[in-house]
């Protein structure tokens, strides 16, 4: 998926303009990539915002005008508030149409596991997987079928098919979802009566300090 | 309850808690979790209400994880002391957090388990929470 985005160049650097530019509704932003100079940017957070939540998520390849030119680029390093969740800056690396990228693409479980069925929790791992594609094949999702899994069984990153043209970069061994035996828990763990070792009995390394 | 193993100094200074938390703001492990969004000395106490209070109601299946640890000795003075004659004796332990730090996550349980599991253990703890979610932080669903 493929979309175009309004940036003007920016000329005042440093995080003061950057906080006044993110007060008046933009959003600081670089773009660089290989034998091509850095620009510092400026783009509408409200833009910016929707750019990112098509169904393409992190991946969609932004058109944007740089100095007169069109560059194809892909947002990456997108740095948020941790507490309200608005875009604090954007990296925009460009990309060219025949060259492999890398990305991370979003894992979807579907189907209704036999072990679920069975009484056991889908306990899911991964949520994303690193693959390396040309930018117009990488996919917005990829779908694992976890209708055979059953209690004690596992799906690891080699049981997947994906699309062709993608190479997954994830190691094959590591596991991506597993249907566990449901953990009921005991008496003591949900009424939390373990008991506290008393401060006076911890261990000091080199023997006691001076209070 | 949790407390660590050993210590290097059995007391240390109080520091302060300016800004931000600096990592542990998003989702990691679990689908739900519970955001501070203020800071704070968080007893070990108070991490274990929680957490029970999040295992009460979760009942079976559901995974919980604990976010932060309380590693830093806290003191006090004995009652109707005089002011002086050095630091007070340790009395428990705190984990320092700060905005922003995603304190518990679970998985495994819907939505509407989730956040009332996270409601309840939110009124454990000393500070306001927000419920958040994989969606809710911009993270890959």
């Amino acid at each position: 998926m493929e979309i175009t985005l309004d940036v003007k160049p920016r000329t005042e650097l440093g995080k003061g303009p950057a906080s006044r530019y993110r007060v008046a509704g933009q959003v600081p932003a670089v773009f660089y990539g290989p034998s091509v100079e850095p620009v510092s940017l400026l783009v509408d957070a409200k833009q910016m915002s929707q750019a990112l939540h098509t169904e393409a998520g992190g991946n969609v390849l932004i058109n944007i005008n740089v100095e007169g030119t069109s560059r194809l680029t892909v947002a990456r390093e997108i740095q948020r508030h941790p507490i309200r969740g608005t875009i604090l800056h954007v990296d925009f690396i460009n990309v060219a149409r025949d060259r492999k990228i890398e990305a991370h693409v979003p894992l979807h479980l579907i189907g209704d596991s036999r072990g679920v069925h069975e009484g056991g929790v889908l306990d899911q791992h991964m949520h994303e997987l690193h693959i390396e594609a040309v930018p117009t094949d990488v996919p917005t999702a990829i779908e694992i079928d976890i209708s055979g899994v059953g209690i004690g069984e596992t799906l690891h990153v080699g049981d997947i098919v994906v699309p062709s043209g993608v190479l997954v970069l994830t190691p094959a061994e590591e596991m991506v979802a597993a249907v566990v035996e449901p953990r009921v828990s005991s008496e003591e763990e949900i009424s939390g009566a373990a008991v506290e070792a008393p401060i006076e009995s911890l261990e000091v390394p080199g023997g006691t300090e001076e209070a | 309850m949790l407390s660590p193993r050993r210590v290097k100094h059995r007391k240390v200074h109080r520091g302060r808690r300016r800004g931000l938390s600096k990592g542990g703001t998003t989702l990691n492990f679990g689908d739900y979790g519970l955001q501070a969004l203020e800071a704070a000395w968080i007893t070990n106490r108070q991490i274990e209400s929680a957490r029970v209070a999040i295992t009460r109601h979760v009942k079976r299946g559901g995974r919980v994880w604990i976010n932060i640890f309380p590693d830093k000795p806290y003191t006090k003075k004995p009652a109707e002391t005089r002011m002086g004659s050095g630091k007070g004796n340790p009395e428990g332990w705190v984990a320092v957090v700060k905005p922003g730090r995603v304190m518990f996550e679970l998985t495994g349980v819907p939505e509407d388990v989730a956040k009332e599991a996270m409601r309840l253990a939110g009124h454990k703890l000393p500070i306001k929470c927000k419920f958040v979610t994989r969606e809710s932080q911009g993270q890959t669903v």
